[in-house]
């Protein structure tokens, strides 16, 4: 993971209504961290790479976020900003939920920078303190191995974003 | 497999390709799949034009196999598919032509493997709702997916068109329940998606792309163990503003409710009365009695029209008479769990409400809309009967948007059609809207009843879409695209969101044979609308 910038309260804003943070995503997630501590709000990931950016973090997938089955009502990235290969720029409009097609969060976040860099995103915020829900717990596999098919599949999704 | 000889040269070259497969290209099968619930087909039929766009043919594949020779045979011949669970859609996401088949995929139900461990399933898409959810419950499961369609739609249908279930607020959407993906892509190649947590998913490309990417053959899904107790609540608020408040601090508190639906002051009036039309007495069950009684066109439905012709003032009175007149929203709540858990979730739910204005009212307006569940979503009916016209319209937004969608939206359509709305999948960071609108034909601008009535829905529906973009709100929030809203769909996705969206169909479908003309917005409009005025829709 990439390095970010330690200057977290000039990028970002915070939606406490909605508990969203729009975090610019060079900022570090120590920065963001400290940032929202200040403003009685957490990102809640239990382990985190303080130096990593929040937009490397996102990239190789939010490793150390809490587990997104354990609260099917909630999720981490409610929206994003990214630069395409291509140059161009992808803006996902932050909701908790759509049903607009593909969802397009899936071609950036845990993607590895593969297709797009992420430069915005809005993040789920929590109090701190506040209680987190959560549901039976599920007992599967969540990070198996990419299939042959899968494999095949990014490298088709690859040459035709390149077209 | 043909019941008679193949007549059309579709239906000859795919008999003589795949001789097994269950094939029809019988008349009646042709306008059965000919389109899916999109309200507008609706007065199509109402107007005589019951189905110009039929498929040439129906396929009932029997295993993944088949689905993979078929889509083969169709990339090679350049035949398009469309996928169909049950047909429930709303946005016509089915809209065939003679040249296309129709690969209905409810002879696919077979349950692959129940891990009790995980908990989870792996089962076909043609899976019907009711009947997954029943025999889950028999052995001591849920999905929890109760979509208001559950009884005319599959575990297929709900992964296209990222469905949510009317227990969303503790289960989550179809898309926080899919485990694992197979599917046959555009290439006739079968695939297998799991979901990573971490890394590369591809799953989300698929859910949600109604049709257009791969052909779902079955899903893993999430399981819970069915819930031991369950606890109710309803309460009666001030304004709709204090309900969504409410909810808002319910969910933000870390509570989870299976339900919690606000209705706003009308349709809280429509929820207090109970959400079916009483049964019959038994002496008035006669169909003659029902035709007496005005089940058939008659004066109520004359008045209806009438009302609906100045749907303005309407809004305005409901406006104005809101809590005192129609006693204010009501937000009704069901808890479910294990032991006293969702009493306590319950009793925690009560005290934040009852903090933020709203008024106890016991356990009865949640106990009636359990057992009337599934029936609201044919409560349409009388209205097209009447000579008018209904439709629903789920957007969703964050918190700090609601109010701006919620009064952006109603004032665009208010000037077009009756509206009221109510609020049934809430999160911590958001909601969604889910607007009912009901509106009669506007004379002034189209000659004849049927046209005038289609260009005032286009007309309601282009204002409450552009609406809800502007409010920052999207467009769907779990009905889909469909062609509906397809032409709108840049605006919330921009250009290069869909430039993706077409790379990716492109990379699972080279040849575009899945559903061609669904999702996105075509370059020109379609030409096979020929009973739907398209240029209305599009413009």
């Amino acid at each position: 993971m990439t390095a970010g910038s330690n200057d977290a309260r000039a990028s970002m804003i915070i939606d406490r209504t909605s508990l969203l943070v729009e975090i610019a995503a060079v900022v570090t997630l120590g920065a963001c961290e400290d940032a929202l501590r200040a403003a009685g709000l957490t990102l809640d990931v239990p382990t985190v790479d303080r130096g990593a950016s929040v937009g490397s973090w996102l990239a190789s997938g939010a490793r150390g976020a809490r587990d997104p089955w354990s609260d099917p009502a909630d999720h981490l990235v409610a929206g994003l900003e990214a630069t395409m290969n291509d140059g161009s720029t992808l803006s996902i409009r932050p909701t908790p939920r759509r049903a607009v097609g593909p969802d397009l969060i899936a071609l950036v976040v845990g993607m590895a920078d593969r297709f797009a860099r992420i430069e915005r995103a809005w993040l789920r915020v929590h109090s701190l303190n506040g209680d987190r829900a959560r549901v039976h717990p599920l007992v599967a596999d969540r990070n198996p191995p990419l299939s042959e098919g899968e494999s095949r599949l990014l490298v088709e999704i690859e040459r035709a974003l390149r077209a | 497999m043909v019941s008679s000889r193949p007549t059309t040269a579709l239906a000859r070259d795919l008999a003589t390709a795949l001789p097994d497969l269950l094939l029809s290209e019988d008349a009646a099968d042709r306008v059965t799949y000919a389109r899916d619930l999109w309200p507008r087909h609706h007065l199509a039929v109402r107007a005589g034009n019951v189905a110009e766009h039929r498929p040439g043919a129906i396929t009932w594949p029997r295993s993944t196999s088949e689905v993979a020779s078929l889509v083969k045979w169709a990339a090679e011949t350049r035949t398009p598919l469309v996928p169909f669970g049950a047909g429930s859609g709303v946005c016509a996401g089915i809209l065939p032509r003679e040249d296309v088949v129709i690969v209905d995929l409810k002879r696919m139900s077979k349950w692959r493997e129940l891990d009790p461990r995980a908990p989870s399933l792996d089962i076909e898409a043609g899976q019907m709702g009711l009947p997954l959810e029943e025999e889950l419950d028999r052995r001591g499961f849920t999905l929890g997916h109760f979509p208001s369609s559950i009884l005319c739609s599959t575990v297929g249908g709900w992964i296209a068109a990222r469905s949510a279930g009317q227990a969303s607020g503790y289960y989550g959407k179809i898309e926080d329940m899919v485990l694992g993906l197979e599917c046959v892509t555009g290439t006739g190649d079968v695939v297998n998606l799991r979901h990573r947590n971490n890394g590369p998913n591809l799953i989300p490309f698929v859910v949600g792309s109604e049709g257009t990417m791969a052909i779902v053959t079955s899903a893993t899904l999430r399981l819970h163990p069915r819930p031991s107790a369950r606890a109710f609540a309803s309460w009666s608020l001030p304004s709709t503003e204090h309900g969504w408040e409410a909810m808002r601090s319910v969910f933000q508190a870390g509570l989870r409710p299976a339900v919690l639906r606000l209705y706003d002051p009308f349709d809280a009036m429509l929820a207090r009365q109970g959400a079916v039309k009483r049964a019959p007495k038994h002496d008035d069950s006669s169909p003659g009695a029902a035709r007496v009684k005005g089940h058939a066109p008659g004066l109520g439905q004359a008045a209806l029209r009438r009302v609906l012709r100045r749907p303005g003032a309407m809004n305005e009175l409901i406006e104005l008479a809101g809590t005192r007149v129609l006693g204010g929203a009501l937000l009704v709540a069901i808890f479910d769990g294990e032991g006293n858990a969702p009493a306590l979730d319950q009793e925690r739910a009560r005290s934040i409400v009852e903090g933020a204005g709203a008024k106890y009212e016991g356990e009865g307006a949640a106990r009636r809309w359990l057992q009337h569940r599934y029936s609201v979503s044919y409560r349409q009916a009388p209205v097209f009967a009447s000579g008018a016209f209904a439709d629903t319209m789920e957007v969703a937004a964050p918190w700090s948007r609601l109010g701006a969608l919620y009064d952006g939206v109603r004032k665009a359509v208010s000037p077009n059609a009756f509206i009221m709305a109510h609020f049934s999948h809430a999160y911590p960071d958001g909601c969604c809207i889910y607007f009912s609108f009901a509106g009669s034909a506007d004379l002034r601008t189209s000659n004849g009843w049927d046209a005038a009535c289609e260009a005032s829905y286009d007309r309601t529906w282009r204002a409450a879409l552009d609406a809800a973009i502007a409010a920052g709100g999207t467009l769907a929030h779990h009905h889909g695209v469909g062609r509906s809203k397809a032409p709108r769909l840049a605006e919330e996705l921009g250009g290069t969101g869909i430039s993706v969206v077409r790379a990716l169909q492109r990379a699972f479908d080279p040849k575009g044979i899945l559903n061609p003309g669904n999702l996105l917005p075509p370059p020109d409009p379609p030409p096979f609308i020929d009973d739907a005025h398209p240029r209305e829709v599009l413009g």
